[in-house]
């Protein structure tokens, strides 16, 4: 049973992870690819954050919180789906990222760090469908 | 608006989407200022800046619970649970015929299914009746199959009904922390204040000789629910009605203060539960 969304965090998990661990008597365990908190949490945290920076590289700091939801927010309206709308956000991250990791000032680490982090999770994608997890 | 949200806010930006549009919750004036006032008397002392940003954290979870339920309707995509008193949520399930008493609390819809899924009764929900039609056809669409609602209309005609579902081994869930006009209730002291609480499922207790089964469903984080249930009320058929249904009240109250004084923020009363709170 593997309840992690992402290669990175399955891969984590299956090698980490003391899986069945907690299934006890009293405890009914959904089976379900996105039913981890701490992956769930992190990811959306992560990429808020990283979305305020990079507003905030154009406009103040205060405004740039909420107009990182309003950014999220808004390719969400195409009405695609919760699958293709994920992928819409993620390559308008990366497109973004990409952008900014050219840019000076401490916003390019935040770009450095997604795109670390995404190549990371595409080779561990490629490990995960070859180890069949 | 609520089933396109699910369908298309990929699971990993839910909790943005979700803190976000709890702020929005907080607009609501009326929901706001009673679930601040209930919060007063819940927690004695406290001041109205920390019951402001408590309200949040209810509205937060009331976000989450809506979604939840909407999603496992939607996709089936069901939350982990916890038990915490099994042998009595098991004892309920074995014996035939029984009320399940609940509140607004975490997932009032989402347990019915459980329950109406594990165990082999049939269950029926009493709720207020659903105004939006396009919600009460989204609710009759996706209900499970041995799940029975009953929207509490005409309270004389519905308890009819439940008496013979009861009688025939179904379990008959209520809300018992709420009452709704037109409904029979009884006097009871909430967190020191004055309350009316329904005395339907008291009354169908004795009518039917069936036992009450405190259980409530809480949100323990994200797509995890616990099951809380208390050992079984029971009302034995006496002529001395008042006095059976005073001390059957008064365990009830004690549980349900327990319950909330712990988890205040899972408590989806948004109006003042008592006269004295709404002046």
């Amino acid at each position: 049973m593997n309840r992690h969304h992402f290669a990175l965090a399955r891969l984590i998990a299956h090698f980490v992870e003391d899986r069945q661990s907690c299934l006890s008597g009293t405890i009914l365990l959904a089976n379900d690819r996105d039913q981890s908190a701490i992956e769930n949490y992190s990811v959306a945290i992560w990429f808020y954050v990283t979305t305020v920076c990079y507003i905030a590289a154009v406009v103040p700091w205060l405004l740039a919180i909420p107009l990182a939801v309003v950014a999220i927010s808004l390719p969400l309206l195409s009405g695609a789906g919760m699958k293709a709308n994920g992928q819409i956000l993620m390559l308008l991250q990366f497109s973004a990222s990409a952008y900014f990791a050219t840019a000076s000032g401490p916003v390019k680490y935040v770009a450095w760090l997604f795109l670390i982090v995404f190549f990371m999770n595409s080779a561990a994608w490629i490990l995960a469908r070859w180890l069949e997890i | 608006m609520l089933r396109y949200a699910v369908l298309n806010v990929p699971i990993w930006i839910e909790p943005v989407v979700i803190a976000s549009w709890s702020l929005f919750f907080l607009l609501w004036a009326s929901a706001r200022r009673g679930v601040m006032r209930n919060l007063k008397a819940i927690k004695p002392g406290s001041t109205s800046v920390a019951n402001f940003f408590r309200s949040y954290r209810v509205f937060w979870n009331f976000a989450w619970t809506l979604a939840d339920n909407v999603r496992f309707k939607e996709s089936h995509v069901i939350p982990d649970w916890e038990f915490t008193g099994y042998e009595h949520f098991e004892a309920m399930q074995t014996s035939g015929g029984a009320i399940l008493l609940t509140a607004h609390m975490g997932s009032y819809d989402l347990g019915a299914h459980l329950f109406a899924e594990r165990s082999g009764h049939r269950i029926i929900m009493v709720r207020a009746p659903e105004i939006d039609p396009e919600t009460h056809e989204f609710e009759e669409k996706h209900r499970a199959e041995e799940l029975r609602v009953e929207f509490n209309v005409k309270a004389s005609d519905l308890a009819l009904d439940l008496l013979h579902a009861i009688r025939e081994g179904g379990i008959v869930a209520v809300q018992g922390d709420r009452v709704t006009q037109g409904i029979a209730d009884l006097p009871a002291t909430l967190f020191g204040k004055p309350t009316r609480l329904p005395a339907g499922p008291f009354a169908l207790a004795m009518a039917a000789r069936a036992p009450i089964h405190p259980v409530f469903i809480v949100r323990v984080g994200r797509r995890r629910y616990r099951v809380i249930a208390f050992p079984p009320i029971t009302i034995a058929p006496t002529r001395e009605r008042d006095t059976a249904f005073a001390a059957a009240l008064e365990t009830w109250t004690k549980e349900l203060e327990d319950v909330i004084r712990t988890r205040w923020y899972q408590w989806f009363t948004f109006e003042p539960f008592s006269p004295e709170l709404a002046e």
